[in-house]
């Protein structure tokens, strides 16, 4: 045989063989031990090096202007959101690790604080994206359900942990606001944007309805089961009967299921109909869920969807329509119905393409930013708290 | 060495050093900050175009020193193997045999 046909020959078929036998295996390299990132109880070391990071964040005045800065130069929601995820996090820290409670505390109130007098100095649109200036909101005067819903069940975790008489009286404010909205519509629908009501917010406001309830002893079960009616009659996609994730005032829907939505709408849905959030979240896992080669990612759209592309959704890889965003809440979704082989084959896809960087006993993902890594963070924690309401007051 | 082919075991090995080589070399120069990217969001004290230009690049490396370099290191081991068993006898017994391919 020619020699140079051998060599070529000798090397494609070494190439392929080669490669049928690294692909199928390279999970394993990058696959964390689910000690790192679960636990039932304590606090995981992950969990630990990503709070660390958020400590800094907090402290350093320097990096968290930075920091900030960049995430607010793409989306000023991510900002808000940032400090929301972050809050609901260190109020499960502080349930994990009672001996570190103050330190908690006293972080989740610096952000707590700021965040309520940076929406009233500078108005709802600091913190909404520029086209909430479009047009006018439908009910005045204007309020953002984003905004109220995030808020409110800030100052309700932090009022879990321990109780603060300034914020009881805020988060009353705050829970009649989005009450009093929610009871003028026929399905319980508030605007997070003009004309605009999206499923993340009002899972959100269910929550803090739920938490407001177990502190307050007031009762809002009633407009909750009117939200719950309205989305099981009219809100769920015919192809797959998962949520949609945004609809107008009328109950129009103006985009389908998504996976930055649904995950952590089913994560808040377990405080008020846990048996509708197993199936949002039993459904989700079928239609978005997927793991390719030992690597676990939500895609962003079911297949029988196709939305339009959005900030929330992150960078979607065309082909695999691997969802940034989306993944990103699937770990909330996996971890909320204790769903670890999913959350095994998430945590591998992280540690090998959202390019993890440890200093110090410090982490952050360089492939993603501060509202993500919040989002991470809530992931390894959650649990005590919701457990904590649902024992405390059982519907 | 220079003028290894590509298709031969030492032409692997070479490939996956030089691989190894750049790679380290950008990680070390800070680039895998400028994944963020990925993420909707700028790296700090970049402008956009940098960090989406100086993160592709990352990327690039990254992903193949993580799936070129193991391939290319399990294909040389198999590239060697299969051309000593597919070898004639005699060859083995007589001089040194170049490896194939090699020019020089």
């Amino acid at each position: 045989m020619n020699p140079t046909i051998r060599r070529w020959l000798l090397g494609c078929s070494s190439l392929a063989v080669a490669t049928g036998l690294w692909l199928p295996l390279v999970h394993l390299w990058f696959e964390p031990p689910a000690s790192y990132y679960y636990s039932a109880q304590g606090v995981p070391p992950k969990a630990r090096e990503l709070a660390a990071r958020h400590l800094d964040l907090w402290t350093d005045p320097a990096l968290k202007s930075r920091e900030l800065e960049r995430m607010r130069r793409s989306n000023a929601e991510w900002d808000f959101m940032g400090r929301s995820f972050l809050v609901w996090s260190l109020a499960n820290l502080a349930l994990r690790e009672p001996a570190r409670q103050a330190d908690y505390l006293s972080v989740m109130d610096q952000i707590i604080d700021e965040t309520i007098r940076l929406e009233q100095q500078e108005g709802i649109y600091f913190f909404l994206m520029n086209y909430a200036k479009a047009r006018p909101f439908i009910v005045q005067p204007a309020r953002s359900l984003f905004l109220d819903s995030e808020i409110a069940l800030m100052l309700a975790v932090r009022r879990v942990i321990a109780e603060k008489a300034d914020y009881r009286t805020k988060l009353t404010e705050r829970i009649e606001a989005m009450a009093s909205r929610m009871r003028q519509n026929p399905l319980a629908a508030a605007e997070s944007y003009p004309d605009e009501c999206w499923l993340f917010d009002h899972a959100v406001a269910l929550a803090a309805f739920r938490l407001a309830d177990f502190l307050d002893g007031t009762r809002h079960q009633p407009l909750i089961q009117t939200w719950l009616a309205a989305a099981k009659a009219s809100l769920l996609h015919p192809a797959t009967g998962l949520l949609i994730s945004a609809y107008n005032l009328q109950g129009k829907a103006a985009d389908g299921p998504e996976g930055s939505s649904i995950w952590m709408a089913a994560h808040c849905l377990q405080l008020v109909d846990e048996a509708f959030a197993r199936d949002q979240y039993d459904r989700a896992r079928r239609e978005l869920g997927r793991v390719v080669g030992g690597f676990g990612y939500s895609r962003e759209w079911p297949v029988s969807w196709q939305g339009l592309r959005d900030v929330d959704a992150g960078a979607v890889i065309p082909g695999l329509e691997i969802s940034a965003g989306g993944s990103g809440l699937a770990f909330v979704g996996a971890a909320s119905f204790h769903d670890l082989d999913f959350l095994k084959t998430l945590s591998t896809t992280l540690d090998f393409a959202a390019f993890p960087q440890k200093k110090q006993g410090r982490l952050k993902y360089c492939g993603s930013n501060p509202v993500g890594d919040a989002v991470l963070l809530y992931s390894t924690v959650m649990g005590p708290l919701w457990e904590k309401v649902q024992k405390g007051n059982p519907w | 060495m220079v003028n290894r082919p590509l298709f031969s075991p030492r032409g692997f090995l070479l490939r996956a050093l030089v691989i190894t080589v750049v790679y380290a070399l950008a990680h070390f120069a800070g680039l895998r900050e400028y994944t963020t990217f990925l993420s909707g969001t700028v790296s700090p004290g970049a402008d956009p175009h940098t960090t989406v230009v100086l993160g592709v690049v990352y990327l690039a490396l990254y992903f193949a020193w993580t799936l070129g370099v193991p391939i290319l290191l399990l294909a040389a081991g198999l590239f060697w193997a299969a051309d000593t068993w597919l070898s004639p006898p005699a060859a083995a017994s007589g001089p040194v045999p170049k490896e194939p391919g090699a020019t020089n």
